[in-house]
């Protein structure tokens, strides 16, 4: 068994960097989403925005992944987004109003959502019910890989307005939502640069050179 | 005999006018009028009621003429809704600031003063050249700004509970010889401090005589500012592309300025255009980093260091208050406030580096190591 952190803003520290590098990378394709309908005087069109938006963040996301980091992005088609690192598989989702989308019709889409590929098919292991369970910490003790939802949202300029981390539990059909384990919001990168040294920290710094008239510099040091 | 413009300067600096004056001593406002404008002799009751409302010891009213600090020579940089009788105050306080260190210093050897004055050069090219003097790399962040101004003779003081519209103002003294001084809010953060002190450091490297319209002037010390904190050969090279919020938030500890001055230095050398330069202020508005940017990134605000050096020299560390208050004729309280907004000497900064190093000193100080020996030694 893997060793997981059992609370959910530990694990959303533990995908920080990814999703972070997403988040940075969403803003900017929301930009370049907003930019080119702005240039062409047109109106917003929002399926063809959101696929520029994730193009963008694809990009950014590739171009700004260091060699040591330990998440791996996946090439899927229709620019969506897929990120592994470790026991963690995260999927870039637009949602609304605060809501993801419910999975499609496809059995891995359907899986994803139940946690179901996930489960070892162990022998004594009814992982079946695991997603059944409602339980989060029933559900982490039995499961060794966790599938998440990136949840992010925009407004009407097409400014990115939220975005959560969610672990899903069980999709439902559209007019039933999503139920998840837990969802936690995510907050703006720059809120997660943290001890990085500042400006004054670089270098010592020296007292004044300020002595009665009689006295040197020599005899201060001596003193 | 009372001096009439030690009682203008108290008055101002209590913000009272002379009619408010005059209605809690109980006189018709002509009698304050008079009294600022001739040295004579005053009742005593009416000099003790001055001194009353004013907080202001009986001999500050008897002593000389201080320093002049002519309004025409005074470089504000603050929001257009500062008062005028916060501006008088401010004045004020910088002149009894001004005054201490001289009294202070009188029998100290003056610190050098070492930075150059410019006419007919662009501000960019005034930034560079300040740098080289103040023995600054050119394409390196500066740290410790104030200190690195009051070590090359310019005289940086705070001004406690300042109107928070209020960010710095600077002049040449009138005095001989003349003093570059720069006045700063003590209640700025770090980065706004920062480019406040650099900002002043160009009025007074580019307008010793000041000409043109203010506009102008200040548009100079602006450029001069954002060529000094953050030189463009630096920035192109640090800005990386695509540039988004957060790297530049990234370089804000570092360069010890603002993540807004950054977007505006950024547009400044066209590295954004200008949709991209009004979607991130959209952005820093929406988030409410205008006013007040993450406290994750905040840099610790520097404080002056000169007059309470002055005074630890001349009374001690921590100073004699009563004795420095006697000195200049002060109250206590005020003094006390004064320094107060000074930095002592266990306020000075003590960088990483310095800890390493003590860290490093402890070690080699230690009995209980075993130091290993290279092969061949």
């Amino acid at each position: 068994m893997i060793t997981k952190p059992d609370e959910p803003e530990q694990i959303r520290d533990f995908v920080s960097d990814a999703i972070n590098t997403v988040y940075e990378g969403l803003l900017l394709g929301a930009y370049k989403a907003q930019e080119y309908f702005d240039e062409g005087s047109k109106e917003i069109n929002y399926p063809l925005a959101a696929n520029i938006a994730r193009y963008h963040a694809m990009q950014y996301v590739k171009s700004n992944r260091r060699v040591d980091d330990p998440y791996y992005l996946g090439e899927l088609p229709n620019n969506s987004i897929e990120i592994r690192q470790d026991w963690c598989l995260i999927k870039v989702l637009k949602g609304r109003n605060g809501e993801p989308p419910t999975a499609t019709h496809t059995v891995r889409s359907q899986e994803f959502y139940h946690q179901q590929p996930m489960q070892p098919n162990l022998p004594g292991i009814n992982w079946i019910n695991v997603w059944k369970s409602r339980d989060w910490k029933t559900f982490l003790q039995q499961c060794t890989r966790l599938n998440l939802i990136l949840c992010w949202e925009v407004d009407y300029s097409y400014n990115i307005s939220h975005v959560q981390l969610m672990c899903p539990r069980q999709s439902g059909r559209f007019w039933q939502g999503v139920k998840t384990f837990w969802r936690l919001p995510v907050p703006h990168p720059v809120l997660g640069i943290l001890n990085l040294p500042t400006v004054d920290e670089t270098q010592e710094v020296e007292d004044l050179p300020v002595f009665f008239e009689e006295h040197t510099a020599e005899q201060d040091n001596d003193d | 005999m009372i001096n009439g413009l030690r009682v203008k300067q108290a008055r101002e600096i209590c913000k009272l006018t002379q009619i408010e004056l005059a209605t809690k001593l109980k006189v018709h406002q002509s009698v304050i009028g008079k009294m600022e404008t001739d040295v004579r002799e005053w009742p005593d009751e009416l000099i003790r009621g001055v001194a009353l409302q004013t907080g202001f010891p009986v001999a500050f009213f008897q002593q000389g003429l201080g320093p002049e600090f002519p309004l025409g020579s005074l470089l504000f940089r603050c929001r257009a809704s500062l008062p005028a009788n916060e501006k008088t105050r401010l004045r004020q306080i910088a002149i009894l600031e001004f005054e201490l260190t001289e009294r202070l210093s009188a029998r100290m050897k003056p610190i050098d003063l070492h930075i150059p004055s410019f006419n007919e050069v662009s501000p960019r090219e005034a930034a560079r050249i300040t740098r080289t003097t103040l023995g600054l790399p050119p394409d390196t962040p500066v740290p410790h700004l104030l200190n690195k101004l009051e070590r090359n003779g310019i005289f940086v003081f705070a001004v406690p509970e300042a109107d928070e519209r209020f960010d710095a103002f600077s002049l040449w003294s009138d005095t001989e010889p003349r003093r570059p001084v720069i006045i700063v809010s003590s209640n700025k953060p770090g980065d706004r401090l920062r480019m406040n002190c650099a900002h002043e450091l160009g009025h007074l490297v580019l307008h010793r005589s000041p000409r043109g319209n203010l506009d102008e002037l200040e548009k100079q010390a602006r450029g001069f500012a954002a060529e000094f904190l953050m030189p463009e050969e630096a920035m192109r090279r640090e800005i990386t592309m695509p540039i988004a919020v957060t790297s530049l938030a990234r370089l804000k500890p570092r360069w010890g300025v603002s993540v807004q001055a950054l977007v505006v230095r950024a547009y400044e050398l066209q590295m954004l255009t200008e949709r991209q330069y009004r979607y991130m202020f959209e952005q820093i508005s929406k988030l409410g980093w205008r006013k007040r940017e993450p406290a994750n990134l905040d840099i610790k605000p520097e404080k002056p260091r000169l007059l309470r050096k002055l005074s630890e020299i001349a009374f001690g560390v921590p100073p004699d208050v009563k004795k420095i208050a006697s000195l200049a004729n002060l109250s206590t309280t005020m003094i006390e406030e004064l320094l107060q907004a000074h930095a002592g000497k266990a306020d000075l900064p003590v960088s990483a580096k310095g800890e390493l190093s003590k860290v490093i000193a402890e070690v080699d100080k230690a009995t209980n190591v075993l130091k290993f020996k290279k092969v061949g030694d």
